[in-house]
């Protein structure tokens, strides 16, 4: 089992641009992604009274996806809270024939977000695939108090005890 | 090209760049394709005439991004697998389960249509969900559904055998029941590898029959789906030559994390 506490910085927002989540060939920066993002998540969190929340994931035989997402103190009114994150989206410019790719605000519930940033940091801690094979899953807790986002992950892998005997 | 004439075209499976978006590993694939490089030993060069978009592909794959998809590269011809990422929310839907997540499959519906896609396939699912007929019965409410052939992709044994069409005798149900079907070469590997035998005649007769729509490859140890690149040839690869011609084949291989196998 792997733990990682990300132990995220709040970002500056004043100085956020465009290129402040797109790297010069495109892909995505996901650090200042998920940076961004939890500063908006925490926010919500805290307006809403919930001190911690937990997202969990889990998959194997290729399916996998985010599962239960709770929140402490129990508090389902929150987790339909909107809270405006950064997503990235790319759509086809046909005329000048290249993908524009582009982080956007997306107002989504707190719920949504929570899985949304989960998936940003599977991807953003090399666990992308976790689904293959055995399989693995994990959770991502914000810690509202501590102000840090943590990742537990694990991936299954199985043991074969093997033994050989000869007459 | 192939390694041998007489074998089949081998087309990619987004599986391949597990944790893209869509776009980004739509994007890998044909530019890579174009430039000769996206190759694997065992195949040669891997085509992208059929692109397969997958769970592992992260992202909502949209109508808007499906049209997108399909301005962008208008010489490949997409398709769905499983439970791609088709809602906001993202679900475990399979054909056991069919019922349970009707939004879902109705939307993967949608935009299979919206590819023109010829046919979609899925994971039989979990026991505790449905019985083999059961799931078999979903399959052909899916292809009603979908408007295309809806296949069945196979599975393997896990632990506390939770998964539908894990043994050699499912197979066979599965090729006798007449509902179409996807095999997964490397997990016929685990249930040789559980079984300790092969049943190759029942392997040729299911990839031989019109039925099977998708063969899917790649390499593990027989103890885990590991989704590894061939890089030397499995004791299936002289198969592939019974594969139907019209079957597309599609590599699962990890094309990000190229491990040798142990």
């Amino acid at each position: 089992m792997e733990s990682m506490d990300q132990n995220l910085a709040d970002p500056d927002e004043s100085n956020e641009t465009e290129q402040t989540f797109l790297q010069e060939d495109g892909s995505t920066n996901l650090q200042a992604l998920v940076l961004h993002n939890k500063a908006a998540i925490m926010a919500a969190l805290k307006s809403n009274g919930v001190t911690n929340a937990t997202s969990e994931y889990s998959g194997s035989g290729d399916e996998g996806s985010t599962g239960s997402v709770t929140v402490h103190p129990e508090n389902t009114a929150a987790l339909e809270y909107n809270v405006t994150v950064k997503m990235i989206g790319s759509t086809f410019d046909s005329s000048a024939e290249k993908w524009i790719t582009k982080a956007s605000d997306s107002n989504l519930t707190l719920e949504q977000a929570l899985r949304d940033v989960t998936d940003q940091l599977i991807e953003m801690n090399g666990h992308a695939g976790y689904e293959d094979g055995d399989g693995g899953g994990g959770s991502v807790t914000f810690d509202v108090e501590n102000d840090t986002v943590e990742q537990d992950h694990y991936d299954c892998v199985v043991e074969n005890v093997h033994s050989v005997h000869e007459l | 090209m192939n390694c041998d004439a007489g074998r089949p075209e081998i087309h990619i499976s987004l599986a391949a760049f597990p944790g893209m978006r869509h776009e980004q590993a739509a994007q890998r694939a044909v530019t890579t394709s174009r430039l000769g490089l996206l190759q694997e030993t065992c195949f040669g060069n891997i085509s992208v005439a059929h692109v397969q978009l997958v769970p592992q592909s992260f992202g909502l794959l949209s109508e808007s991004m499906a049209d997108s998809l399909m301005a962008a590269y208008p010489e490949v011809q997409f398709r769905l697998h499983a439970n791609v990422r088709v809602l906001p929310s993202h679900r475990i839907a399979d054909l056991a389960n069919f019922d349970a997540h009707a939004d879902w499959f109705g939307q993967a519906a949608k935009l299979s249509q919206r590819f023109r896609a010829p046919a979609y396939t899925a994971h039989s699912g979990y026991r505790e969900h449905a019985t083999l007929e059961k799931m078999l019965e979903n399959a052909r409410r899916a292809a009603d559904l979908f408007g295309c052939p809806v296949g069945v992709e196979g599975q393997y044994p896990v632990k506390g055998d939770t998964l539908l069409i894990s043994s050699w005798e499912e197979y066979r149900k599965v090729f006798d029941s007449g509902v179409p079907y996807a095999i997964d070469l490397s997990h016929l590997n685990i249930v040789l590898t559980k079984s300790g035998r092969r049943e190759d005649n029942l392997v040729k007769e299911m990839l031989s029959s019109e039925l099977c729509l998708e063969v899917h490859v790649s390499a593990n140890d027989g103890r885990g789906d590991s989704h590894q690149v061939c890089d030397s040839q499995p004791w299936w690869f002289p198969m592939l030559n019974f594969i139907n011609e019209k079957t597309i084949v599609f590599t699962e291989g990890n094309h990000l994390r190229k491990k040798e196998i142990a």
